[in-house]
């Protein structure tokens, strides 16, 4: 009897062919997860979602604050005001360009300031305490309604160092798995969980070594929506590999100063050297480059 | 050890719960149990009032041994088989979903149990026009999916086909036992005519549910696992509807897929159906557990934008059924 609500809105990210693959972008009341080996991209997705998720709704976004749970370490200050900057202009040159009143009064409460007052950090050094958060944050989230985004980066770090007890790390992890949906569900939040990769020796004949994504099988089954970051050929791949709504695609994506965006087609030799300069530029990035660069 | 309650019988009233609980008798076992004569003298109540509540726990509450031809035409005028709106995974299955039974799906992450499930509740909502209750608890049911699902197969008759269908999100297993015993209280009670024509129960899963509460010191989660497919099975047999599961997959010992939740959930489902991965869209299941086919039997299915459902484009396909016994 009870008819499901479909006006639950998506965080945008600024890249469309993401927001295409994800249908409309990160959904709300659900665990989307993002894995990838190391400098792919993941922490700058997370920061990415925790700018966007408050864009204000006179552009479509949602206007809601973000909780941004760190267990590596990883999060620079630095690099979200740069990308905060760039949101900024961004969604002011659209208001200039269409001249639209309410969409000029909204970037008043869109400063960079703002913007990074609104997103609520919380560094976590062990699993311990990442449990204890996640116990404590409904309380939380019912103190700020308006948090609309939780990121946790990453959810792999804490669990994979010295974790003696196998059966009791898969009962942590469903254990908090079942807390984010809650979560995500009553609170109409997204939550987004960053992930490892780990190596797994195939068992198909040929024996040879993948990469799967950390923390087991059975936290294949925690996340709602997954996706898959990956190089290729020199460029950035996010693969859908686990939705309810979406078929299986793959997107190509970059990481610029502003934050991730849109590969610009055509794929020339110009652009690539470019989009190498500015990750260079750019601060708090993983800058171990794994692979050879095509320049 | 089904607890006293008001209201079990007409004379079983609060006062009289009251006397009985301070002298000792809480459940229905204890109560049948006791001498009527010492009961009476310790709790003040009639002897009549007992002798009346007493009939109506033994009628509620034993079993009554059957004629085996009366039995086989309760059988044959209850059970109901369900079409999953798939032809050859009907045939796997030897008609469909059946009414009465316990049915698992299982397989990795992605490949495709939660698409079924929401393709067979569409089908029987909309071509087989019986209510379906979804119960979801890791928050994957997606309303956007289903429309697409339902514009994509029948077109016509789509509210009407939505409304069938109740939705339900529980993240814990009490919250889990709780639905089960209200809605096994409301098909009894006949009140609501959603539940009347409830014929289809989807547990989508049931391993995300219980398996934080499993393992460790603790026997607790055990305890719950169990009394859930209690319920289940109770809810199936007494009221005639069929009950979809989802469950993970765990290594084997020969690395081969193994229904996730112990070795003591492995024998609760009567049907268990594997799904694999083999193409983009291409999904082979394989029938693990079966109560009337031989084991081992196998279908390939194809996840399209009307989920698993036959479309005339589909049947040209050749059936790949290998019997591999």
């Amino acid at each position: 009897m009870l008819q499901e609500e479909r006006e639950q809105g998506c965080i945008i990210t600024f890249c469309s062919a993401l927001d295409e693959l994800l249908g409309g972008g990160v959904p709300l009341t659900k665990i989307t997860e993002f894995c990838g080996a190391p400098g792919v991209g993941k922490t700058q997705m997370g920061m990415q979602l925790a700018i966007d998720v408050q864009i204000p709704s006179a552009f479509g976004g949602l206007g809601g604050e973000a909780v941004y749970i760190d267990t590596e370490g990883s999060f620079m200050v630095q690099r979200l005001e740069d990308m905060a900057k760039a949101a900024m202009e961004h969604c002011r040159h659209i208001a200039t360009v269409e001249n639209n009143r309410e969409q000029l009064e909204a970037m008043a409460n869109f400063t960079v300031e703002h913007i990074l007052s609104r997103i609520h950090f919380y560094r976590v050094h062990d699993w311990v305490e990442l449990v204890a958060l996640v116990n404590i944050l409904p309380e939380f989230l019912q103190q700020h309604p308006k948090v609309r985004l939780v990121v946790i980066d990453s959810i792999a770090f804490p669990f994979r160092h010295d974790f003696e007890d196998l059966s009791l790390r898969t009962r942590l992890l469903n254990g908090l798995a079942q807390n984010c949906i809650r979560l995500a569900d009553s609170h109409k939040a997204a939550v987004v969980l960053v992930n490892q990769m780990t190596t797994k020796m195939g068992h198909s004949g040929d024996g040879q070594a993948h990469l799967v994504p950390a923390l087991g099988e059975s936290w294949g089954h925690a996340s709602t929506i997954r996706v898959l970051l990956f190089w290729e050929a020199g460029c950035r791949y996010a693969r859908l590999y686990k939705s309810p709504s979406r078929e299986e695609a793959t997107v190509p994506y970059q990481v610029t100063v502003a934050g991730i965006r849109d590969v610009c087609i055509p794929n020339n030799m110009q652009d690539l050297s470019t989009a190498t300069k500015e990750e260079g530029d750019s601060l708090g990035e993983h800058s171990q480059r794994k692979r050879p660069r095509v320049s | 050890m089904a607890p006293l309650k008001v209201g079990l019988c007409p004379a079983l009233t609060a006062e009289v719960l009251n006397s009985l609980q301070h002298a000792g008798v809480r459940t229905v076992t204890e109560f049948v149990c006791m001498d009527l004569e010492l009961m009476m003298t310790r709790c003040c109540v009639s002897y009549k009032d007992l002798v009346a509540i007493r009939k109506v726990l033994l009628v509620q509450f034993s079993a009554f041994p059957v004629g085996g031809s009366s039995w086989y035409e309760e059988i044959l005028s209850t059970t109901a088989i369900l079409s999953t709106g798939n032809s050859r995974l009907d045939d796997m299955l030897d008609g469909g979903i059946y009414t009465g039974a316990l049915t698992e799906l299982m397989g990795a992450p992605g490949s495709g149990k939660t698409q079924i499930c929401m393709s067979v509740a569409i089908h029987v909502a909309s071509r087989l026009e019986q209510n379906v209750l979804y119960v979801d608890t890791t928050g994957a049911c997606s309303g956007r999916r289903l429309q697409e699902m339902l514009q994509n197969s029948a077109g016509d008759k789509e509210s009407a086909a939505l409304s069938r269908i109740g939705f339900r999100r529980i993240f814990d297993p009490w919250q889990l036992l709780d639905l089960l015993q209200k809605t096994k209280a409301a098909i009894s009670k006949q009140s609501e005519l959603f539940y009347s024509k409830l014929k289809l129960m989807i547990v989508d899963s049931v391993a995300a549910v219980i398996s934080p509460t499993l393992g460790g010191l603790q026997t607790e989660g055990h305890a719950v696992m169990l009394n859930v497919s209690r319920q289940l099975k109770v809810l199936s047999s007494e009221h005639a509807i069929a009950v979809l599961m989802t469950n993970n997959v765990v290594q084997g010992e020969l690395s081969e897929p193994w229904p996730g939740l112990g070795r003591s959930w492995q024998h609760i489902p009567n049907t268990r159906l594997l799904v694999q991965v083999t193409g983009t869209q291409d999904r082979q299941m394989l029938l693990l557990k079966t109560p009337r086919l031989p084991r081992y039997l196998s279908a390939t299915l194809k996840l399209s934008a009307a989920g698993i459902l036959d479309l005339h484009t589909h049947t040209g396909q050749e059936a790949q059924r290998q019997l591999e016994v």
